[in-house]
C-alpha cells in the first residue's frame, strides 16, 4: 500500500483537473481554484527542501573531509544565517538587500555569461565543413549570427532581412516539428503518470 | 595554415575579454532596423486606449539581467507614455524584485503613482497553477499581497483588476528566460483566456518562440536585445539596448572569424592529408 | 570604490578564475551564491506567499482546507527521516499527478494552434515552403516508418536539413545571448570598478 495508494493519489490529482478542465458542470463547482491554491502553498513550502537538501548534501561532505569540505563549512554558515535574516528581517531590509545587490546578482550574471567563452571555444573547435549536414549547420549558424547583429547589414545590405526569412521559413518549419514533437512527448509522460505507469518517484524511500 | 587549428584556448578567452571590452567602451552607432515581430508589438501597444490594463509577467532571475532588462525598461516607456496602466506578476522568485527596481524610476519619470496606475505582485509559487488562479482571482493567486507584503486592498488598481482575462486586461506579456515561461502564458492566458499575448524573449529563444508568432498566438515579441534595441527606435528611447547591439556586432564578426579560420586550418589539413 | 562595488568587482573576478582552471576561490564564490540565493528564496516565499495565506486565508476567514495544504506540504520534509520517508511520496505523488493533469488538460490549445497556424496565408510562395519544411521535418521525426522507400527518405533527409538550419539558427542566436551577457559584467568592470567607460 506504500507504492500503491500514491500512484491512485496522482490519478485522482490528474483526474480532478482533467475533468474540471472539460466537463462544464464540474467546471462551474469552481475546485480547481481551490486544488490550486493547495498546489501553490505545497510548492513554496517545497522550496525549502532545497534548504534542507543542501543542509544535508554539504553536513556529509564536511563529515567526510571531502575536498573542498571548508567551502562547505561557509556554505552552511551562509545559508542558515542569511535564512534567519531573510526570515526576521525581510527582503527588503538594507542589510538583507547589500547581500542580494553586491553578491546574488553579480555571481548570477557572471555564471550566465561566462558561458560566452566555452561556446567561442565550441564554435572554433566544432564547426567545420566535415559533412555536408555539419555545413548546413555551420552556414545557417554564421549567417544568422552576422545577419541578427546590425553589422550583417553594413557588410551586405539586405542582410537581415534574408536572416528574418531563414528565421520566419526553415527555421519555423523546424522547429514546429521539433515543437509538436515536445508537446506530444509532454502529453505521454503525463499520461503515463496519470494511468501509474510512471513509477520513479515512487523509488527509493521507504 | 595549419597553425589556425590549433590556437591555444586562453588565448581565444583572453581575445574573448578584449573584443568585449572594445565592444563596451566603443561605440559604433550601427543603424538597427526593425523587424516584423517588434513591431507588430509596438502597433499594438500603439491602438490600445489610455487606461487599459497591461499585465507584466517578469519571469526572469538576475542571469538574464543584461538581455530582458533593456525590453522591460523600453516596453515601459511605451506604456506609460500611452498611459496604460501595469499589474506585474511574477513565476520566477527574483523577478518581482528585477521589476520593482526598473519600473520605479520610469514611473517616476511618468509621474504614475504605484497602487494607481501599476501595482507590482511581486513573485508567486506555482507556476502554471498560479497563472491559472489569477484568470479566476487575482486576490486569490497573490494571497491578496503585493511585492512587500501589502494588502492588495488598500490599492485602488487591484478594484479595477481582479482577474487575468481579455475582459480585465487588454494585453499581456512576459519577460522570460525559460521554464516557467512563455510555454505556461501560451496555454492558460492566450489558448484559454484568449487574452492577447506578447513575448519577451532572450536572443538564444527566439528560434524556438518565433513560430508562435508566425501562428498568430502572440500579437509580438521582443526577439532578443535587438528587439529591445528595435523598440527603443520605435519609442524614441535612448537605452541600452543600442549600445548592446553594438557589441553583439563585434561578438558575431569574431566568432564569425574564429569559425573560418578553423576551417580554413582544417581544409588545408585535410588537403595536405589527401596530398600524402 | 564603496564595500559593495568591491564585493561584487571580488565575487566578478573569483568566479571567472574558472576560465584558468578549477581552484579554491572559484569555489568560495560558487557556494557563496548557493548559499545567499536559496535562503533569499526562502525568505520571500515566506512573506509573499506562506505568511499572508497563514494569517489572511487560515487565521483571519477559517479556510481550513488551506491547513490540510500545510500539513502536505510538511509532509514532504519526511523524506529526510528514515523511518517515515515513505510518507512524503503522497504529497509528492499528488503534485506530480496535478502537473501532469495541467499538461494533458492545459497543452492541447497551443499545439492545436501551432497546427493551424501552419496553414495561416496558405497560398504564398512563403508558406507553401514553410508547410513543405514543416511536413518534412515531421516525416524525419516518424522513425516506425520504413526508410527504405526512396520518396519517404528523400522527404525525410530534406527534413533533417531544415531541423539542421533551425538548430544553426538557435545557435547563432545562444551566441550572441550569451555575448551580452559577458558585456554586463564587463561593463560594470570598466564602468563601475575602473571607471574608465560611460
Amino acid at each position: 500500500m506504500k507504492k500503491e495508494l500514491p500512484m491512485v493519489l496522482a490519478t485522482i490529482a490528474a483526474l480532478s483537473v482533467l475533468l474540471s478542465q472539460y466537463f462544464f458542470a464540474i467546471n462551474q463547482l469552481g475546485w480547481l481554484d481551490s486544488l490550486d491554491k493547495v498546489y501553490n502553498m505545497m510548492a513554496a513550502l517545497a522550496i525549502g527542501l532545497g534548504l534542507v537538501n543542501l543542509t544535508v548534501v554539504h553536513s556529509g561532505y564536511i563529515r567526510r573531509k571531502r575536498e573542498h569540505w571548508w567551502a562547505s563549512v561557509v556554505l552552511l554558515v551562509c545559508l542558515w544565517g542569511y535564512t534567519v535574516l531573510s526570515l526576521v528581517l525581510g527582503n527588503d531590509h538594507a542589510f538583507v538587500d547589500w547581500f542580494y545587490q553586491h553578491l546574488i546578482v553579480p555571481a548570477d550574471s557572471t555564471l550566465y555569461g561566462m558561458v560566452s567563452f566555452f561556446i567561442t571555444v565550441a564554435a572554433y573547435r566544432v564547426f567545420r565543413v566535415r559533412t555536408l549536414e555539419a555545413t548546413i549547420l555551420l552556414a545557417s549558424a554564421v549567417f544568422v549570427l552576422l545577419g541578427t547583429a546590425p553589422i550583417g547589414d553594413v557588410i551586405v545590405p539586405g542582410w537581415s532581412t534574408a536572416r528574418q526569412w531563414i528565421l520566419d521559413v526553415p527555421n519555423t518549419g523546424g522547429m514546429r516539428g521539433i515543437i509538436i514533437g515536445t508537446y506530444l512527448g509532454a502529453w505521454a509522460t503525463a499520461l503515463r503518470v496519470m494511468l501509474g505507469l510512471e513509477r520513479a518517484h515512487l523509488g527509493g524511500a521507504g | 595554415m595549419q597553425a589556425l587549428l590549433k590556437i591555444d584556448t586562453r588565448l581565444i578567452y583572453l581575445l574573448t575579454f578584449v573584443v568585449v571590452a572594445v565592444a563596451v567602451l566603443a561605440t559604433l552607432g550601427l543603424p538597427v532596423r526593425v523587424t516584423p515581430p517588434t513591431k507588430a508589438l509596438y502597433d499594438f501597444v500603439e491602438k490600445l486606449p489610455a487606461g487599459t490594463l497591461v499585465w507584466v509577467g517578469m519571469d526572469y532571475g538576475p542571469g538574464s539581467k543584461s538581455e530582458l532588462d533593456p525590453q522591460v525598461v523600453a516596453f515601459f516607456h511605451h506604456v506609460f507614455k500611452k498611459d496604460l496602466k501595469v499589474v506585474i506578476h511574477s513565476m520566477w522568485t527574483m523577478g518581482g524584485k528585477i521589476g520593482q527596481e526598473l519600473v520605479e524610476p520610469i514611473a517616476a519619470q511618468y509621474g504614475k503613482e504605484y497602487g494607481r496606475d501599476w501595482v507590482n505582485l511581486g513573485y508567486k509559487p506555482g507556476n502554471e497553477t498560479n497563472l491559472r488562479l489569477c484568470t479566476s482571482s487575482i486576490k486569490e493567486c497573490a494571497a491578496n499581497v503585493d511585492h512587500l507584503g501589502s494588502s492588495l486592498d488598500h490599492l485602488p488598481l487591484m478594484q479595477q483588476a481582479r482577474a487575468l482575462d481579455k475582459n480585465t486586461f487588454g494585453l499581456a506579456i512576459t519577460f522570460n528566460t525559460g521554464t516557467p515561461g512563455i510555454r505556461e502564458y501560451l496555454a492558460i492566458v492566450q489558448a484559454e483566456k484568449q487574452l492577447a499575448l506578447a513575448d519577451g524573449t532572450l536572443q538564444m529563444s527566439v528560434p524556438e518562440d518565433i513560430p508562435f508568432f508566425q501562428s498568430g498566438q502572440l500579437v509580438g515579441m521582443f526577439p532578443g536585445v535587438r528587439g529591445a534595441a528595435e523598440y527603443e527606435v520605435l519609442v524614441g528611447v535612448k537605452g541600452a539596448a543600442v549600445k548592446a547591439a553594438d557589441g553583439q556586432s563585434l561578438a558575431a564578426l569574431y566568432v564569425a572569424i574564429l569559425v573560418i579560420l578553423g576551417n580554413i586550418g582544417y581544409l588545408t589539413a585535410r588537403r595536405a592529408a589527401t596530398a600524402q | 570604490m564603496d564595500g559593495g562595488t568591491l564585493t561584487a568587482a571580488l565575487v566578478t573576478l573569483a568566479l571567472w578564475t574558472y576560465l584558468y582552471k578549477d581552484n579554491p576561490i572559484f569555489r568560495l564564490a560558487e557556494h557563496l551564491f548557493v548559499a545567499f540565493s536559496t535562503a533569499w528564496w526562502v525568505g520571500e516565499l515566506y512573506r509573499n506567499y506562506v505568511k499572508p495565506v497563514v494569517l489572511e486565508d487560515i487565521l483571519q476567514q477559517g479556510r481550513w482546507g488551506m491547513v490540510l495544504a500545510l500539513l502536505l506540504g510538511v509532509i514532504l520534509y519526511a523524506r529526510f527521516v528514515p523511518a517515515i520517508s515513505w510518507l512524503a511520496r503522497y504529497p509528492m505523488s499528488w503534485m506530480l499527478g496535478y502537473g501532469a493533469g495541467y499538461v494533458l488538460a492545459f497543452q492541447v490549445k497551443p499545439l492545436v494552434g501551432q497546427i493551424t497556424g501552419s496553414f495561416l496565408k496558405f497560398g504564398s510562395i512563403n508558406s507553401v515552403l514553410l508547410w513543405i519544411c514543416i511536413v518534412s521535418a515531421l516525416v524525419y521525426f516518424f522513425f516506425t516508418i520504413s526508410r527504405e522507400n526512396v520518396a519517404v527518405s528523400s522527404v525525410a533527409t530534406f527534413g533533417k536539413w531544415v531541423i539542421l538550419v533551425a538548430l544553426g539558427a538557435a545557435f547563432g542566436n545562444t551566441v550572441l545571448f550569451r555575448y551580452t551577457l559577458l558585456m554586463g559584467r564587463v561593463e560594470f568592470m570598466l564602468r563601475d570598478v575602473l571607471k574608465v567607460a560611460q
